[in-house]
């Protein structure tokens, strides 16, 4: 496991400020959709014992449709838990030195990127829509110098203060690196 | 030929669903930011599949694998008309 504590390529004096996931209502709604697909071998076992009850106890049809059963819940779970694990390990960690963004896609495909807050241009905050309006959530956009381009925190909630935060981090590394450079004048 | 033929698929499908669940418990262990939140994911997923697998156990427990397939007694049941009756 990770320890935020003990990021990798840390340096001395660095401090994790923030660390964001995605909204919650984004893994909420596949998961209520999902509970809502369970519920649909419930529903068949009611049609079935009123329309076709002799399937219930018939000795061929009864254990498949039992295995049948077993398949989807093991499916609709694994299903669940896919959608559970993807918002849980993407990360978005903001310290007092770098911005690292960590996403999981799938199963095997992983990457994490990180910007130093010197190498960062633009900070834009966006809430499209409705539902991202009221729940207040949407995505941030960190524009680097760096060959990467932009890094972007995906549907994270209170996007404006994410940007406040970032904005601020910045200029009080820059404040920090204009000290350090007034101090040890160029010989 | 027994109704136990069924359970092979069955069989290959759950080999698959333990590599699928070993790999995400492996993401959550290496990758996920430590913590209570994480374990907490991790018992619940395993057992959650646990139960799933348990009562689909005592479920197919019940009946008897080695009843052969007979295809007019699925016709039977699902086109009863269809079944010639002789005079």
């Amino acid at each position: 496991m990770i320890n935020i504590d003990q990021l990798p390529n840390r340096l001395p004096e660095e401090k994790t400020k923030l660390v964001v996931r995605r909204h919650w209502w984004i893994p909420t709604k596949i998961i209520v959709a999902l509970f809502f697909s369970g519920l649909i071998p419930i529903g068949a076992y009611f049609f079935i014992n009123t329309e076709y009850p002799i399937l219930l106890s018939h000795p061929i049809a009864a254990p498949l449709l039992t295995l049948f059963t077993s398949f989807y819940y093991l499916i609709l779970w694994v299903l669940v838990f896919q959608e559970v694990i993807d918002f849980y390990l993407d990360t978005w960690i903001v310290t007092t030195e770098r911005v690292i963004d960590v996403e999981q896609f799938g199963l095997f495909r992983r990457e994490t990127t990180e910007c130093h807050l010197a190498s960062i241009v633009d900070v834009t905050s966006e809430m499209k829509g409705v539902i991202q309006t009221l729940l207040r959530y949407g995505n941030v956009t960190v524009q680097t110098a760096g060959e990467r381009g932009q890094l972007v925190f995906r549907e994270v909630p209170n996007p404006d203060s994410v940007r406040q935060l970032v904005l601020g981090l910045m200029q009080e590394d820059r404040a920090r690196h204009e000290r350090v450079a007034t101090a040890t004048p160029a010989s | 030929m027994t109704i136990s033929l069924f359970l092979i698929p069955y069989a290959l499908f759950l080999v698959f669903y333990f590599i699928f669940v070993f790999f995400n418990i492996y993401h959550l262990k290496h990758f996920a930011i430590g913590g209570a939140g994480t374990t907490a994911v991790v018992s619940i997923y395993v057992v959650g599949t646990g139960a799933i697998l348990f009562v689909s156990a005592i479920l197919l427990m019940e009946f008897d694998w080695s009843q052969s397939i007979d295809v007019e007694a699925i016709q039977q049941v699902f086109f009863p008309e269809r079944i010639i009756s002789p005079l």
